[in-house]
């Protein structure tokens, strides 16, 4: 026999606490595992439509990299833009956010019509605006889903009529639950002639990044060029996923903590006698916390592992809901696994650290005595 | 000729709580080989003394040596208790998640290095030399007291004891399994040469030993032939 047998045993002695315990660590690890990999899920797409624009660098106003609305630069810049050698393509983009039917804060994209972006999109039905000035739209997937729209359609946005031409499927949930127009009717719509949102940049060679991002800040002091990664992770939404994220971690190593403790306590408790009979037997203090420790990681470790598909289980049921289908897009990496693991492993360290010490220290006389 | 492997001088155990003096003085000599009995009423230090003798409690004064090594000199006196020691208790105390063949393992944990197929090796033996082998996967509740009590007896010789100390080892079982018993470690002391301190209210088990020393208020008050209790 090997210690972790009695381990074992001495874990389903009392099998409802010790589900129980695991469920409680697995519904914690769940929520850490479901907000990450959507958060996760959301960065990739946003990245990967950026690399579908074909993008290298983004253009924003210094200072307000981190908030995509916040940004307004002058379209007037683009000529400036375009001088800068090792260029190949100068790409405006306007985002704003409007009321679409009865849909408020739905984000709108303007793209050049007939531009490389506009033509790059995935369609599912219909096509590219080609038009600047025609009263058109193309949304995407999921908005098209949830206003019942399909190409042909007229819908009201801000309170002017649009005939939507297109839809498609995009890898960016942004923009699979926004509408796209045309640049030039979108500021139109807005009152926002003249202004855009971001520049991206193609480059002849993306290995010169380094050097072009440098001179385009120096040629430009009032602009950012930034790579897609330092672009999206400066992102304040993102950031702030990620920080809520760091949150929930937290607190779910404290109260995961703090239930395997209160299951731990409770069992050392209830085998005072049993301990102390252990020790009488010549068990030394330290194979006493050993297997305590190890009953309180293989809890923490089943709730980690249970976790995982309950947080997975929680992004699948996110998806049933209509108005949220093709918005939650997780992405699970090999080190959101991880750590979700590792959470598991410290939460279960930290629960059965005190009541392995306090079992250590039963006196084997005084547990021995009472009969 | 005969070896002391248990020797007590002026040893004295005090407990703060309750502000016992549970030993005063005892001086004691049990020699290798020895199956002897201690006797006394309730409360007279018998278990204090056990539990000094089997390195389980310091004392507050005196010294205890044990095969020649004084117990105030071993700094780790749980890999001392479980090389030199085997212990039985009058309520068993198996630990109820094992089996017999599991608990009769427990002592060698810590006692040194065994593989652990050689750990149940050892206690499939001596749960047959117990007249077990049919019990070896049995939980305790499934075993009547005086198997559990086998089974303990089987624990207490995991290591190879040089003593076998046993509190009241008929304390919870009916004469005839108390008889039984106590032809076992009868058995036992004869066939491994182990030293046995048996202390019992039992004057039947008494009289099976052959040495009885008699206890009272924390003091060893005289010894008796233990023909001499069948009267
Ligand atoms: N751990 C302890 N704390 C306080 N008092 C104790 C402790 N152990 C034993 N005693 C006291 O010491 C005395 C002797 O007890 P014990 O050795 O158990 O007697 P016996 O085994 O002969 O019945 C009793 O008065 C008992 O209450
Ligand atoms: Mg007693």
């Amino acid at each position: 026999m090997v210690l972790i047998q009695i381990v074992w045993k001495n874990l389903l002695r009392r099998k409802i606490r010790s589900v129980l315990t695991v469920i409680g660590i697995a519904v914690g690890i769940g929520a850490v595992v479901s907000l990450v990999s959507i958060t996760d899920g959301f960065v990739h797409g946003w990245k990967n439509m950026i690399k579908g624009h074909g993008t290298d660098l983004t253009i924003v106003k210094a200072g307000t990299e981190a908030n995509l609305l916040l940004n307004i630069l002058d379209e007037s810049l683009g000529d400036g833009l375009r001088q800068v050698p090792g260029l190949e393509a100068v790409t405006e983009s306007l985002v704003d956010i409007a009321t679409i039917e009865d849909k408020p804060s739905i984000m709108l994209f303007g793209y050049a019509a007939g531009g490389d972006y506009m033509n790059r999109l995935k369609f599912q039905t219909g096509g590219p605006i080609t038009l600047d000035d025609k009263d058109e739209i193309i949304l995407g997937s999921v908005l098209a889903k949830s206003l019942k729209i399909k190409v042909g359609d007229e819908i009201e946005v801000e309170r002017e009529f649009m005939t939507v031409v297109g839809t498609c499927e995009s890898s960016n949930v942004l923009e699979n639950g926004a509408g796209i127009m045309s640049i030039k009717r979108l500021q139109k719509l807005m009152d926002r002639e003249g202004k855009v949102t971001t520049f991206g940049i193609r480059l002849v060679n993306p290995s010169q990044m380094p050097e072009i991002k440098k001179e385009i800040e120096t040629r430009f002091p009032s602009i950012s060029a930034l790579s897609t990664r330092e672009f999206v992770d400066e992102n304040e939404g993102v950031k702030m996923a990620q920080a809520l994220s760091w949150g929930i971690s937290l607190i779910v190593l404290l109260v995961g903590a703090i239930a395997t403790m209160n299951t731990m306590f409770m069992s050392v408790f209830e085998r005072t006698r049993e301990i102390g009979i252990l020790r009488a037997l010549g068990w030394r203090k330290g194979r006493i916390i050993n297997m305590i420790m190890q009953e309180s990681i293989i809890l923490s470790l089943c709730g980690g592992i249970l976790g995982i598909f309950f947080g997975m289980g929680a992004v699948r049921m996110l998806n049933l809901f209509r108005q949220l289908r093709g918005l939650v897009q997780a992405e699970y990496t090999t080190f959101l696994f991880a750590e979700a693991i590792i959470l598991a492993l410290i939460l279960g360290v930290l629960g059965g650290m005190l009541p392995a010490w306090r079992g250590s220290r039963m006196p084997p006389v005084e547990a021995l005595r009472y009969e | 000729m005969a070896i002391p492997v248990v020797e007590l001088r002026n040893v004295t155990k005090s407990f703060v709580e309750g502000d016992v003096q549970a030993l005063r003085g005892v001086n004691l000599t049990i020699y290798k080989g020895e199956l002897m009995c201690i006797m006394g009423p309730s409360g007279c230090g018998k278990s204090t003394l056990l539990n000094l003798v089997g390195a389980l409690d310091r004392p507050t004064s005196g010294e205890i040596l044990i095969d020649g090594v004084n117990l105030n000199d071993v700094e780790n006196l749980d890999t001392f208790r479980s090389r030199k020691i085997g212990f039985i208790f009058q309520a068993f105390f198996l630990v109820p998640t094992l089996t017999a063949l599991e608990n009769v393992e427990i002592p060698m944990f810590d006692s040194g290095f065994v593989l652990p197929q050689e750990k149940t090796q050892k206690a499939r033996q001596l749960l047959k030399d117990v007249g077990l082998e049919k019990k070896i996967n049995q939980v305790p509740t499934r075993l009547s007291g005086g198997e559990k009590q086998r089974v303990a007896i089987a624990r207490s010789l995991a290591n190879d004891p040089a003593i076998i100390l046993a509190d009241e080892p008929t304390g919870n079982v009916d004469s005839k399994t108390s008889a039984m018993l106590i032809e076992l470690l009868r058995r036992i002391n004869q066939e491994k040469n182990a030293t046995l301190i048996v202390v019992t209210h039992d004057p039947l088990i008494a009289a099976a030993t052959n040495r009885v020393v008699q206890m009272l208020d924390g003091q060893i008050v005289g010894e008796k032939d233990p023909k001499s209790l069948l009267k």
